[in-house]
């Protein structure tokens, strides 16, 4: 008799359902799985064979064919124990019943126990999206697969409480958990809070209009001015996550396996060091996994030091930059990872750290300067709309200060300036945030009155601006008049805009 | 005549021979050409040298090296003045170890003006002190001085580049070949001495920027002065050897006060502590050299006045909002940082930027790492 269990493979961040098929043939006894396998799929034989036998039933005795549908996907992972053990009990009839509206995954131990596995999130998201009823997976996955709404999720600790359910001798009670509760939950501390970070008003303002924009940052400034500080406080002044964007995060950060929790509640804050690959920041491998850029999906990419990155590293990442999201081929597949996410950049003034401080002396040549400064590229500066310059701080001045102000606060203007985004780009597709406007939409968003175009042309011919540069100031201008809740750019927002393109 | 410059380009060509000995040696044979043609012996018998160096002298007796530079200087118009001859500077003679023979390119004539400052400073500079080299220069410079300075980056380009445009003029003294732009980056600075200044050297053609050539190339600057302005410099810095050697030779030193936290100027105030005359504006230098009348103390202030009680406005046209008079009272009253100015006005950070932007573009003052410059000092 033919089996046909349902169960789900992976091809970037998403599930793919795949049909396990189990046959037996008279034959030499053995067992063979075609449908593109990998050594893990491979050896799941032996898994099976022990797991079936140690629960009191019998490993057939014959020629076992496993297909695994769509079988031009390649398939890894040991997922699939569970669906090949069922199938091969139902094949043999040692098991009855239509499987047909359920799905199943998980590794088995040679007693039959359930492991857990990676990627569940988007299996049971592509389950539910395929009309399946339930999914039975390992107990130890029943929080992540309980995120998704709309499909019972059915944990199980072992391979014979699973067939007892099938046999309908006991139930499984379906697990359910309130995600959005458990995201609210989550979403109370934030590592740094902009309130600890005193003076910098400059600095904290240019994060401000970075967020309620989505324009990427570089902050320049002398060791120990506190860059690394604001920017991990910046991650906290982010609008909050919404249901869908947590379920989207956590899928990319199940499949990497970097799953800690059951749902990522924070927006992601990476900060990869500065010898990183090529590879690792864009994903890849032989086994394509998603890299620093997916991995900041819909957070914050923070890369200190930027002109300590090789140089390709960097230059790999103008098109996730341009596109929010990643396309990478290998020989097995060609998977596209989202990547949209705000580069905040560090880095300091000169090679040693103290150019134009006061209270250093700068130990570098011209030339190391210049050197320095051109391991960023020109097309990379590009796509940077704010550079702001962070000084040195006196630390006894700093203790005088009154701390400035809260996240929170911050947040709500930026959650407004994002809210009067939303309504004007709400005709237009993909568009979210004024960052994303590209040249013909900025003539049509961005306009300005005569006092406005007079400034800009006098700035432009003042400080020697390229056309980028010209649209970034107008991009950045529109952004500041909707923290001013101005429908109209005015001459101050243009002025202030102005004043994000030092380092030029 | 020609036949004479072949033995004093010879006599400049000569390695690993100093220019100290090179005199010793004329001061013995009177021309390049004994010193050419005289034997060993004879060098010997002056008792001034070793068996080394006499040696040196008698492998290098080739003019083949010389003819070519001869025939490279007439192409490029570069001039040679050996020690001695009537166009030699009055001023070089009296120093200590002076070059036998200099290379000029440009207006030599400014070599016999009347007075000749010196402006030198470090390469990395503050944005102050570089604003202020550039006026002061521009000023000494519209007033008839000529302006002597190095033709590094910073101070002394700069102190170049203000003085070009006045009648006063610039003298570069570099210290490499006169044929070689170092630093190259500031060829086009090079380029525009030549044209309307003078490009001053007594390195051989084609000798590169050695880092002994530097200290060298500092007492001719000291030499050819009648004063020496420290702009802004550290300790144990070129400019601080260029004012050592203007106090050998007896020539004034004058210092630009800067804030004792500035670190680039802890030279330049060690010199003030020191004795150098203190210099607020171009009129404390010119006291020293001419009578002043008193209509031309009027020219010097209106030239360079300094920032006044209330601030005005350089051009007409580019007239002041009243945030930004607010935000100038506060930056000419000496707070001089952005965050120093969120505090003292009590406004939001977005709203000075702006102000701050408007006034940078008007080229009243720059930001830089929070810190905010008065480009009209």
């Amino acid at each position: 008799m033919l089996a046909k269990i349902f169960s789900c493979g992976l091809l970037g961040i998403e599930g793919i359902i795949v049909t396990v098929e189990v046959d037996l043939n008279y034959g030499l006894p053995g067992f063979i799985v075609v449908g593109l396998p990998d050594t893990g799929v491979k050896e799941s034989r032996d898994r099976v064979f022990s797991a079936i036998k140690n629960n009191g039933y019998a490993y057939p005795d014959k020629k076992v064919t496993v297909n695994l549908a769509p079988a031009d996907l390649k398939k890894e992972g040991s997922a699939y124990d569970l669906p090949i053990a069922i199938g091969l009990l139902v094949a043999s009839n040692q098991l009855e019943g239509n499987f047909s509206d359920m799905l199943c995954f998980g590794e088995l131990s040679l007693n039959g126990d359930l492991r857990p596995v990676r990627g569940v999130l988007p299996m049971v998201l592509a389950a539910k999206a395929k009309g399946f009823k339930k999914v039975i997976l390992p107990q130890e996955n029943k929080t992540e697969g309980a995120i998704v709404d709309g499909i019972d999720v059915l944990p199980a600790r072992n391979l014979k409480q699973v067939i007892d359910y099938l046999k309908g001798k006991t139930e499984i009670e379906p697990y359910r958990i309130d995600s959005q509760q458990l995201l609210n939950q989550g979403q109370t501390a934030y590592r740094v809070d902009f309130s600890e970070i005193k003076g910098q008003d400059n600095a904290k303002r240019a994060l401000e209009i970075a967020a309620a924009g989505g324009h990427n940052v570089l902050m320049s400034g002398p060791p120990g001015s506190g860059k690394s500080m604001l920017a991990k406080a910046f991650p906290s002044i982010l609008p909050a996550l919404t249901l869908n964007e947590a379920l989207e995060i956590t899928k990319i950060y199940s499949i990497a396996g970097l799953l800690k929790d059951n749902i990522m509640t924070h927006r992601p804050f990476r900060a990869p060091h500065h010898t990183l690959s090529n590879v690792s920041i864009i994903g890849g491998g032989t086994i394509p996994k998603p890299g620093e850029v997916s991995l900041a999906h819909l957070g914050v990419l923070f890369l200190d030091e930027l002109p300590e990155f090789q140089k390709s590293a960097l230059e790999v990442l103008r098109q996730p930059i341009e596109d929010h999201e990643v396309t990478i081929s290998r020989v097995n597949a060609t998977l596209t990872y989202p990547a949209s996410f705000m580069l905040i950049a560090s880095m300091n003034p000169c090679p040693c750290g103290y150019l134009g401080d006061p209270a250093h002396k700068c130990t570098c040549t011209k030339n190391e300067i210049r050197r320095y400064n051109s391991r960023i590229s020109g097309p990379l500066l590009d796509r940077i709309d704010i550079r702001v310059e962070v000084p040195a701080v006196d630390i006894k001045e700093l203790e005088n200060r009154t701390p400035g102000e809260s996240s929170m606060t911050i947040r709500k203007r930026v959650n407004q300036a994002r809210q009067i985004q939303n309504e004007r780009f709400q005709n237009e597709k993909g568009i979210y945030f004024n960052a994303q406007l590209e040249p013909h939409l900025i003539d049509q968003y961005c306009v300005l009155d005569k006092e406005g175009q007079d400034f800009l042309e006098m700035v432009y011919a003042k400080l020697k601006l390229s056309g980028r540069g010209y649209h970034r100031i107008l991009k950045l201008a529109r952004t500041i008049a909707d923290l001013d809740g101005a429908d109209q750019i005015g001459l101050i927002h243009l002025s202030e805009a102005t004043s994000y393109r030092s380092g030029q | 005549m020609q036949d004479d410059l072949i033995y004093d380009l010879w006599l400049s060509s000569v390695t690993n021979v100093s220019n100290m000995k090179k005199n010793t040696l004329l001061a013995v044979f009177k021309t390049a050409e004994a010193i050419y043609k005289a034997s060993p012996e004879a060098i010997r018998k002056t008792g001034f040298f070793r068996e080394k160096d006499i040696q040196k002298i008698q492998d290098q007796k080739d003019t083949n090296l010389a003819e070519r530079a001869f025939v490279f200087i007439q192409k490029n118009q570069i001039v040679c003045i050996p020690k001695g001859s009537p166009s030699y500077p009055s001023r070089l003679e009296k120093i200590y170890n002076p070059p036998v023979l200099l290379y000029a390119m440009g207006n030599t004539g400014l070599l016999k003006r009347d007075l000749a400052i010196g402006m030198v400073g470090s390469r990395k500079s503050s944005a102050d002190a570089v604003a202020i080299a550039k006026k002061f220069s521009q000023t000494l410079s519209e007033m008839g001085v000529t302006v002597v300075s190095g033709m590094a980056n910073g101070i002394d380009s700069v102190s170049a580049e203000g003085a070009l445009t006045g009648i006063g003029s610039t003298i570069a003294v570099l210290g490499s070949g006169i044929d070689v732009c170092y630093p190259a980056t500031q060829q086009k600075l090079y380029d525009q001495i030549r044209e309307k200044g003078l490009l001053l050297s007594e390195f051989f053609i084609g000798q590169p920027p050695k880092a002994g050539h530097f200290p060298m190339r500092n007492r001719i600057i000291a030499g050819l002065s009648d004063g020496i302005v420290v702009v802004e410099a550290r300790m144990k810095s070129g400019a601080l050897i260029t004012a050592d050697h203007a106090l050998d030779q007896g020539k004034n030193v004058y210092a630009i006060p800067q804030s004792i936290r500035v670190k680039s100027a802890e030279g330049s105030n060690q010199l003030l502590k020191e004795g150098a005359k203190v210099v607020t504006q171009v009129e404390d230098i010119l006291e020293d050299f001419v009578e002043i009348n008193q209509k031309r103390k009027e020219m010097i202030k209106n030239a360079a006045a300094p920032a006044a009680e209330k601030f005005e406005a350089p051009e007409e046209k580019l007239a002041l909002s009243e945030d930004e008079q607010i935000v100038m009272t506060a930056v000419t009253g000496g707070i001089n940082t952005v965050d120093g100015l969120v505090q003292r006005l009590d406004q939001p950070v977005s709203k000075l930027n702006a102000v701050l932007m408007m006034l940078e573009i008007k080229k009243i003052l720059k930001v830089s790492y929070g810190k905010i410059t008065l480009l009209h000092p």
